[in-house]
């Protein structure tokens, strides 16, 4: 994860975080009013978080992080706007781990193979979300019954990615990548975690790290009739530690960085 | 829609150090965490922040969320007494413990949001929260790429708008059709905005190199120069007071109105 600090030495990169952090809580601000239900409405804006990791790497993820806190603060900062903060670090940082842990990485989805690859990134990034702020808003700040939430999470941040991704990455991947702005034609390799022999196992981690966290948080509410306290922390926390080993355990492909580079040269 | 929380004004709140408010903010987050079950301390607290708000003349920037509060409010009460865990029963469906986490969340967020509109956001300029951060210990970068987004976002919010506003006038009816067709209608407005704006990176990191952003510099000059002064020391003082006593009253669970179900 060592990408996450190194990209600060770029100038580009730190451009990024602040303008995908000012587009994020700009299109969250004024899309806020599409209502499924009464008080419940869709996030526009998410669809665009797993983007902005696909595309910008660990700047992306700061970015949905700090877009996200910008947008508490247009009037609903709190103690939870923390766990906001984290979810949405994750939300995106999770979907440019999956994306990228793999072969055939090019951030654009024009076959059906790469629009599954997004869609199962996305899933990620919103199981990352929805175990981290359930754990948060309930385990620890004890806003709202922890069943509560992920229904709605899942319909709220969930649904947006998943419809509007995948076109909206296909309409910017030439164009971003022609303007060299996509964190693999800004950053080295050294920056980054490589690609390691543990990928497989650090997906299996993260993906069994999320459902465990959230499944334990929801049998503790709909089983056992615990909403707050000690029992909640302690039953859906722990699983969460495997999540971020997950993460740790997932590298980047170095051949993602030769082929830019051979892409320049051959512009030479 | 709200685009800008900051009010002109010469009150003592201006006046003190960004680090003093962040603390105090923070300070006040503790008791919205902490004190669950301590309703009428928490109602106490949030007449005190009004009022704080009165005489420093930010009741404007309160009148600006009550919405919010007011969807707050219903949310966590209906949310809790629905679906929380249940034991004394009060009358018909109602319940004791599930009413009184309802009742205990709304106003603990209610605290949390006055907090910090009323101390932080309110009274401080975005340069002053940024500089604050830094002061605290934030890293420069992180602290800049903060304030940079938040002194942007609102001019975006603009940009979004024209955009919303252009896509209409050409027909873009995004309130008919089936539940997908509205949300496949975002595309032709989220795609301008994305593109308006990753448009300028170039001509922003140039001008953040140009002002020797990628020099290794071991201490930074500010043209904001933070001196803490007595009345500082005096709020952070009671910012550890309003600390340890939520810390106390929670361990000990003092004035509790109703039993937490754990």
């Amino acid at each position: 994860m060592k990408e996450v600090f190194t990209m600060w030495k770029y100038p580009k990169m730190v451009s990024l975080v602040a303008l995908a952090a000012a587009l994020y809580a700009a299109v969250l601000i004024p899309f806020k009013s599409f209502q499924i239900m009464p008080g419940i409405d869709i996030r526009i804006g998410t669809a665009l978080v797993p983007a902005l990791g696909i595309f910008f790497g660990p700047a992306g993820a700061w970015g949905a992080a700090i877009g996200n806190l910008i947008g508490d603060f247009f009037g609903t900062v709190g103690i939870g706007s923390i766990f906001g903060f984290l979810g949405n670090f994750f939300f995106a940082y999770a979907a440019y781990k999956i994306w990228y842990s793999g072969k055939d990485n090019f951030p654009i989805t024009n076959t059906p193979a790469k629009v599954g690859k997004y869609m199962v990134s996305s899933l990620f990034g919103t199981l990352s979300l929805i175990a981290i702020l359930c754990f948060g808003l309930s385990a620890i700040v004890a806003s709202l019954p922890y069943k509560v939430l992920p229904p709605i999470l899942i319909f709220t941040n969930g649904i947006p990615p998943l419809v509007l991704g995948a076109p909206l990455i296909s309409l910017f991947a030439k164009r971003l990548d022609k303007w060299n702005l996509t964190f693999n034609n800004i950053m080295e390799p050294g920056d980054f975690t490589l690609k390691k022999k543990t990928n497989l196992l650090g997906l299996v981690f993260v993906l069994v790290g999320a459902l465990l966290s959230i499944a334990a948080g929801l049998y503790m509410g709909h089983v056992r009739g615990v909403d707050v306290g000690v029992k909640l922390l302690a039953s859906s926390g722990p699983p969460l530690l495997l999540y971020f080993i997950g993460l740790a355990l997932m590298g980047i492909d170095a051949e993602e960085f030769r082929k830019i580079q051979s892409k320049e040269e051959d512009a030479e | 829609m709200v685009k800008y929380l900051y009010i002109y004004g010469d009150s003592f709140l201006h006046k003190l150090d960004p680090r003093t408010k962040i603390i105090m903010t923070l300070s006040l987050f503790v008791p919205s965490m902490l004190l669950k079950t301590q309703i009428h301390i928490l109602v106490i607290m949030i007449l005190l922040l009004w009022f704080l708000a009165a005489i420093t003349k930010l009741t404007p920037v309160l009148a600006k969320v009550r919405l919010v509060f007011l969807i707050v409010s219903l949310t966590s009460i209906v949310s809790w007494t629905i679906f929380g865990s249940r034991n004394e029963l009060l009358w018909w469906i109602i319940y004791k413990e599930p009413l009184g986490m309802g009742v205990s969340a709304a106003l603990r967020s209610i605290l949390a949001i006055s907090a910090s509109l009323v101390v932080l956001l309110g009274a401080t300029r975005n340069e002053e929260i940024a500089a604050g951060f830094v002061k605290l210990g934030i890293p420069y970068r992180g602290a800049f790429a903060f304030s940079s987004a938040l002194r942007m976002a609102p001019v975006l919010i603009g940009v979004v708008q024209t955009v919303i506003a252009a896509q209409k006038s050409r027909g873009l009816d995004v309130d008919s059709g089936s539940f997908l067709d509205r949300l496949r209608k975002y595309i032709p407005l989220l795609a301008p905005a994305f593109l308006l704006t990753m448009r300028q990176t170039d001509q922003f990191s140039q001008a953040i190199e140009s002002k020797g952003y990628g020099y290794p510099v071991v201490k930074r000059s500010s043209y904001l120069d933070l001196k803490l002064k007595s009345g500082d020391y005096l709020w952070i003082f009671i910012s550890i007071v309003i600390i340890v006593g939520s810390i106390i009253t929670n361990a000990y669970q003092c004035c509790a109105v109703f039993t937490l179900l754990e």
